[in-house]
């Protein structure tokens, strides 16, 4: 038996037991809540993901119980892949929000924490 | 080379990789050499009570010091690495530093802390609260009625940064009353009767919740808040500006810094089944039944991003729901920290951890790591288990409790006297008697262990003079349940008892204090509180070999120990912010007791050890 039997157990034991933790809180897979997201390179898109997930996660992040009360909002993933989105009217939205569906921002957010919420919704 | 010599050779290998990517870690908390320094203000003057924390690159692992009155820390030994080094005060610069440690020789790193001002979402949540304005009664009473209505989902702290104008907050309001939960006790413990309060009298009929269904306590209490709330958080945390002083918690001194906490970082991606952690390597398996058979998978623990992991205390509370820490563990006799599941508590006499899984009630044998599962369960379990001197498994549910006799599998139901009491967790006494906690009702519920009869023990009312005669009118027509309580509640919500003790002892959510009750009387007979307290929402205690109890605060982030004897109470410093904890464990098998710490808030849970002997304390 010579070294090639060796590499292909090697790589078995990596293919058949995949690191179900690859993916983590930096993106590029699944998340806990089912939501798939890009990879997080940048330290903006880091601190716009931990800015996202404690301002927007209570209407943007579907759960079971959201779903069967009818009040799980669009998830937001690949907002920015979307032929109608564009950045100025995203930023408009959480500045103003919607009356009587989403709140408004406009006192929370500093300006640089708005460009990282952006930075991480392009990667969502 | 023999197919079976390969396979020796893959695990082999597979094991050198893991064991060069992760570091033992001390079990000793003893200072050592490896890594030290001194802390000092601008002034040049030493401070007391910093955290240290230091963390080696790609490693689950942190470890965090506090420095003592002459401003030194030093860590316990340290296994080779290059480590991220930071030290953090409220108040102060974070300085960040990097070390190359190597066993037996000294690296020294000092820090010098400049003056800041204070970031409100640096405040714990029991901060915060006692940051918001008290001058009025009116003031001082929507703190209540803030604690007492928004905080078991999300702690005030992750939310009250936040700034909204009317507007704002009413649409946030009126999603929370379409979120309220509202279930059907027994099947769902955790949702309130629909169209009934506490003890089972109906409310009047026609009145339906946003969701059509009869209207239910949650539902009742925020509709009754509402205006209030409104009105007050517009006025707190509005377009004018957050409405605070910022009263954080002094400095640990003295005893309370003299302490190593080891955190873990824990797996964010799992497979479900029972988490399993090795302290020694900071590994994590999960326990899963396949076929009847248990099988260990060992999970990778991946780097989170550092922005949501609490270890920055600028960057705030986290929501509990999006971290993946842990709510419940329970330490096997093999030294490992098991965890993840639903009302887990430890038999050490016989190696098992018990938790709850449905209709099942379950147990691991952690010398082997083996899965047993007891069905017919009528209902599922609430949120305790405990084992009493027989063997019998005792579990808190919707109506009160069950016993397991695990030799025949037969399971008995006893219900409290007063129905829809919200029991919630349990502990076995040293009498083998079973106890329940009644956190609708402000009572105990006690079985005994010898005659089966069931007794309640009422905690006396909360009470406050900034309370309006219609807060005690809702406390009386409406009441509480777990995720809304009306003014005047004291909240007994994790509790165990003393197992080699007379004490029972309870964490009041509400109201921030451990209750005393006596084992042998079935009696009340005090509560043990101090300031920083009222807001700290005191969780799970559990009283040591020593009798000492130790509890788990989920709105600050300390670790509490009172001595039963003289009544002191001491508050440990957690170095992540947000922690959350709901739960702990106590492992008496050290020298001296070391305390688990489990975090919901983030992704982690802690290892407490002590410098010093915590029984004289």
């Amino acid at each position: 038996m010579g070294s090639r039997l060796v590499v292909r157990l090697l790589l078995f034991s990596v293919l058949a037991f995949p690191p179900i933790g690859v993916t983590a809180q930096q993106g590029g897979g699944t998340s806990a809540l089912g939501v798939t997201v890009g990879k997080l390179q940048t330290d903006e898109q880091k601190r716009g993901d931990a800015i996202f997930h404690k301002n927007c996660h209570l209407c943007h992040i579907a759960t079971a119980q959201k779903r069967e009360l009818k009040i799980n909002a669009d998830e937001l993933v690949g907002l920015f892949k979307r032929p109608n989105t564009s950045e100025p009217a995203v930023r408009q939205l959480i500045q103003e929000g919607i009356p009587k569906r989403m709140p408004s921002f406009r006192y929370n957010f500093t300006a640089v924490e708005v460009d990282d919420l952006i930075a991480y919704l392009k990667v969502r | 080379m023999s197919r079976s010599r390969v396979m020796v050779l893959v695990v082999g290998l597979a094991a050198v990789a893991l064991a060069t990517t992760l570091p033992a870690v001390s079990d000793s908390a003893a200072p050592g050499i490896e890594l030290t320094g001194t802390i000092k203000g601008a002034d040049g003057k030493p401070m007391e009570g910093v955290a240290v924390s230091a963390k080696a690159e790609g490693s689950p692992v942190t470890t965090s010091v506090w420095t003592n009155q002459n401003g030194a820390y030093a860590f316990p030994a340290l296994e080779a690495g290059r480590y991220r080094v930071w030290a953090q005060a409220i108040g102060f610069s974070r300085p960040v530093a990097e070390a190359a440690v190597t066993p037996g020789r000294g690296v020294q790193q000092n820090f010098t802390l400049e003056p800041t001002a204070i970031i409100p979402r640096s405040l714990s949540t029991a901060e915060w609260m006692q940051s918001l304005p008290a001058e009025t009664s009116l003031d001082r009473r929507m703190k209540i009625v803030v604690l007492n209505n928004c905080s078991n989902c999300h702690l005030p702290a992750n939310w009250l940064e936040k700034r909204f104008d009317t507007a704002s907050w009413e649409t946030l309001l009126d999603y929370m009353e379409k979120i309220a939960p509202h279930g059907d006790v027994p099947e769902n413990s955790a949702g309130d009767p629909p169209g009934r309060r506490p003890g089972g009298a109906e409310f009047p009929a026609g009145e339906l919740d946003a969701n059509g269904d009869p209207v239910s306590i949650h539902t009742k209490l925020m509709r009754f808040y509402r205006k209030d709330l409104i009105e007050y958080l517009t006025r707190v945390a509005g377009p004018k500006g957050l409405a605070l002083q910022a009263k954080p918690f002094p400095r640990p001194t003295g005893v309370a810094t003299e302490i190593v906490v080891t955190e873990y970082d824990l797996p964010f991606e799992r497979p479900g089944g029972v988490g399993k952690l090795d302290p020694r390597t900071g590994k994590v398996s999960f326990l899963t039944v396949r076929d009847g058979k248990t099988m260990v998978q060992e999970v990778p623990v991946v780097g989170r991003n550092e922005y949501r992991s609490g270890s920055d205390w600028s960057w705030g509370t986290r929501d509990e729901h999006l971290e993946r820490g842990t709510h419940d563990i329970a330490i096997g006799v093999n030294g490992n920290v098991y965890f993840g599941m639903n009302a887990m508590s430890a038999d050490p006499a016989r190696g098992y951890v018990w938790y709850s899984n449905g209709r099942q009630i379950t147990s691991v044998d952690t010398r082997t790591d083996t899965i047993t599962s007891h069905p017919g369960l009528r209902y599922p379990l609430s949120h305790g288990t405990q084992v009493d001197s027989r063997g019998n498994v005792w579990g808190s549910f919707g109506l009160g409790f069950v016993r397991l006799d695990v030799a025949t599998g037969t399971i008995k139901e006893f219900n409290t006297i007063t129905p829809f009491s919200r029991p919630y967790d349990l502990g076995v006494d040293r009498f083998d008697n079973a106890w329940v906690s009644q956190l609708a009702l402000d009572r105990l519920s006690v079985v005994d262990g010898r005659t089966g009869e069931v007794k309640e023990v009422a905690l006396p009312p909360f009470t406050s003079p900034d309370l309006r005669p219609e807060d005690l009118e809702i406390l009386r027509t409406v009441g509480s349940w777990d995720h809304n309580a009306a003014p005047g509640q004291q909240g007994p919500r994790r509790m165990s008892a003393d197992a080699r003790g007379d004490y029972v002892w309870a964490g009041l959510y509400w109201a921030g204090g451990i209750a005393q009750i006596d084992a042998r009387t079935k009696t009340f007979v005090k509560i043990h509180s101090v300031p920083e307290l009222r807001w700290a929402q005191p969780y799970k205690p559990i009283a040591d070999r020593n009798h000492m109890v130790w509890f788990s605060n989920s709105a600050a982030d300390i670790l509490g120990q009172l001595n039963p004897t003289t009544g002191k109470i001491t508050l440990y410093p957690l170095p992540t912010r947000g922690t959350n904890s709901r739960h702990l464990a106590v492992d008496d098998t050290t020298g001296i007791p070391t305390v688990w710490v489990p975090y919901t808030g983030a992704g982690k849970m802690a290892r407490v050890q002590f410098r010093f002997d915590t029984s004289k304390n």
